[in-house]
């Protein structure tokens, strides 16, 4: 019976002494809790995806870094949330300082997957090992290989594949231009680009010299200038290095003329683009 | 103490030694060494070899003799390339490396039929000093000839603060189907025993060894018979080793001879050893003795082929016209290998080059298997010679887990294929192993 009282005695002052010890580290310790009250309130107003884009374990993660210093923003900007102009006008309220919305980015393949296979591959079914062995299964050596190592580590799944073609392509509603694709492509085929380009070259093939046995497709870059010389006011911008046409990505401006000279009609229109109203 | 299979095993005993045993094949044993026909054009890379690409120095309609230099070396990992026929350049075309899938430069030569050869002087190694031979082994444009093209004249000048004390001649040819060492040994002992002496010479060991597979008797015998008689310098002795796969590999090979481990991302040379390919050995003697560049050697062309053969073939010539010399492949025949089945590297056309590396052309029959979920049953490490865990790699890889795979010492894999070949879930390791390597690599210039 003696013993009892001693057990119950004991453990009921060991769960005051614990009683009151979280009461004085709540009451002694505020610092820590307005951090994470402070890391809640901004986690609202982020995605909520945890896609690690930004290159944090997660949304939650990233708001934490934030609290700490707003300069995260511009170190690993969350390209999700700069697209949503409400959300960061009212984070900006919320931290009292001036946040501007990044402009809406998109990721686009430069592939248009006409290339002939060379030899049918039948390995491990991802791009990056199809590539180790010569360079890929197509005769182009750069094309879009189609295993979807990008569907993969696509947060909002705008990828899909086209069987046929065996290229990926990207959903422009769906995409919120995060980067993650672009980073994981190991053929370099995809690119981030603002929303509103009006046009991209869709072909990858940048030797100058047809590859005995790795010809371009018949929706081949054949690197012609016509674009380039049609484009009075600097729409097509001619890469020394690569010798393939290119687009500003500041300007914008929409090149019909360009599309309408490309022999092998692989400049396309992006008729989704505000700026051919 | 051999254990049957199926007979009980305790989790810890200790292995005695790892690796596989695959059927040898070893078709064109006992077929000597034939001259390939000269063939009428050469398509050859620029860059054959590990390291810079060479550069090239010849134009279109140069005309050009056999020997004679057509690109230079690009750097100091880098050797020059010569061209393998006398005749004009028809064009430089650009072509996809099967190894590191880059795109390179290569020159086509059209053969005029003559052979006619650039002058070659000879020389008497003992005459010469240390710098004249390593600038003349860097000037014949010779790489490591096992399969790693690793340029030799880098590995014959090891860092000062690691001394050399022996040298071990790798003759194992662990690979099933590939002959062409074993002929080499048989036919030309002299000139590899030779080419052995100069090396030491210029890295200054008294040490040789000089590795053979008890599956190729002859050969041991051969060069044991060959020791004595040639009174070389130095104490070279030949080591009968039990036939393994993949004792060829220079790290498991000098663990087996000298019971030296090379450390972890180490080479041979922190453990005081060079080894060399019998190849390349043959091809110091001719760089040095007759003053031959390297244009040619032996290639093994078997598998489903008619008649499978040992053949000295010039770089450059397409493996098409090897296996026609060889009767050709047999109708079921849809796939060709560079190497042998084990480490080789599937080519995709048939009229692929010989390069400086190609020690064998293997025409087969593809035979691919279903891959399956792993078991986790561990043959994988019990086959692994590096002592590596190679079922932990393909589910880090799927999970795009590089920077874990590190841990696990990825890099130390040899990518010799034993745990593939005994995988019972047909999960090819070595392919997710080489994802792995790749992806490693970048993180490692990320940081």
């Amino acid at each position: 019976m003696d013993g009892q009282i001693v057990i119950i005695t004991f453990l009921t002052i060991v769960g005051l002494g614990c009683g009151v010890a979280i009461y004085l580290a709540n009451k002694f310790l505020p610092e820590e809790n307005e951090m994470l009250k402070k890391t809640e309130e901004i986690a609202q107003f982020l995605p909520g995806m945890n896609c690690g884009a930004c290159g944090k374990p997660g949304c939650f993660a990233y708001a934490g870094e934030v609290a700490k210093t707003t300069t995260t923003f511009s170190t690993h900007p969350c390209q999700t949330f700069l697209n949503d102009e409400e959300a960061v006008k009212s984070m900006g309220d919320m931290l009292g300082m001036e946040l501007s919305g990044g402009e809406k980015k998109i990721a686009i393949v430069h592939c248009a997957g006409d290339s002939d296979v060379l030899y049918e591959y039948e390995g491990v079914d991802t791009c990056k090992a199809a590539r180790q062995l010569s360079g890929g299964y197509k005769q182009c050596s750069f094309a879009c290989l189609g295993f979807g190592d990008c569907m993969d580590v696509c947060p909002v799944d705008a990828i899909h594949k086209d069987e046929q073609k065996r290229i990926v392509t990207i959903d422009p509603e769906a995409c919120i231009g995060c980067g993650l694709c672009a980073k994981e492509c190991p053929q370099v085929v995809i690119e981030i680009v603002p929303a509103d380009m009006p046009q991209y070259l869709a072909c990858n093939y940048t030797p100058r010299r047809d590859i005995p046995g790795r010809e371009k497709c018949d929706l081949g870059c054949i690197h012609c200038r016509k674009c380039f010389k049609v484009s009075e006011n600097g729409e097509v911008i001619w890469d020394k290095e690569t010798f393939m046409p290119k687009f500003d990505h500041e300007l914008l401006l929409p090149a019909p003329a360009a599309i309408e000279a490309c022999p092998k009609d692989v400049i396309l229109k992006r008729s989704s683009s505000k700026k051919w109203k | 103490m051999t254990k049957l299979k199926g007979e009980h095993m305790s989790l810890f005993d200790k292995k005695k030694s790892q690796g596989v045993h695959p059927p040898g094949n070893k078709m064109a044993s006992g077929k000597a060494i034939e001259p390939a026909p000269l063939p009428t054009q050469v398509v050859l890379p620029l860059s054959q070899h590990i390291g810079a690409p060479a550069k090239a120095l010849v134009k279109k309609n140069d005309e050009v003799l056999v020997g004679q230099v057509i690109a230079e070396a690009g750097g100091f990992v880098s050797v020059p390339i010569h061209s393998t026929v006398s005749g004009k350049v028809k064009k430089i075309i650009q072509v996809i490396s099967a190894v590191t899938s880059r795109v390179g430069d290569a020159v086509v030569i059209e053969s005029d039929g003559k052979d006619e050869w650039v002058e070659c002087t000879g020389a008497d190694p003992n005459t010469l000093s240390k710098e004249d031979i390593l600038a003349k082994v860097k000037d014949a444009g010779l790489v490591g000839m096992g399969g790693a093209t690793f340029p030799t004249h880098v590995k014959l000048q090891p860092p000062k603060d690691k001394p050399i004390d022996s040298i071990i001649v790798n003759g194992c040819e662990c690979e099933p189907y590939i002959t062409s060492d074993q002929r080499l040994m048989l036919e030309h002992g002299e000139e590899i025993l030779r080419g052995l002496s100069i090396m030491m010479k210029v890295i200054g060991c008294q040490r040789g060894y000089i590795a053979i597979e008890d599956n190729k008797p002859d050969a041991i015998q051969a060069m044991q018979a060959l020791i004595p008689k040639l009174e070389l310098p130095g104490n070279i002795t030949v080591e009968s080793l039990k036939t393994q796969y993949p004792l060829g590999a220079e790290k498991t090979l000098l663990k087996r001879i000298l019971g030296r481990e090379v450390p972890i991302g180490g080479l041979p040379m922190d453990v005081g050893v060079v080894v060399q390919n019998v190849s390349t050995l043959k091809a110091i003697h001719d760089a040095i003795y007759l003053g031959r560049p390297l244009v040619q050697r032996v290639v093994t062309v078997s598998g489903i082929v008619k008649e499978p053969k040992n053949l000295m073939a010039r770089f450059g010539t397409s493996a098409s016209d090897l296996i026609e010399f060889c009767g050709g492949a047999l109708p079921d025949a849809d796939e060709m290998i560079f190497g042998g089945p084990m480490m080789g590297i599937a080519q995709t056309s048939f009229d692929t080059p010989i390069q400086k590396g190609t020690n064998s052309v293997l025409v087969k029959k593809n035979t691919k298997k279903k891959e399956t979920n792993c078991i986790r049953c561990g043959t994988c490490i019990n086959a692994c010679p590096m002592d590596l865990l190679p079922l932990m790699y393909p589910a880090y890889v799927k999970n795009k887990d590089y920077a874990v795979l590190n841990e696990y010492y990825i890099l130390n894999c040899v990518e010799c294929g034993s745990c593939t070949y005994d995988c019972p879930a047909n999960i090819p390791l070595v392919q997710y192993i080489k994802i792995g390597k790749a992806e490693v690599a970048k993180l490692g210039v990320d940081k």
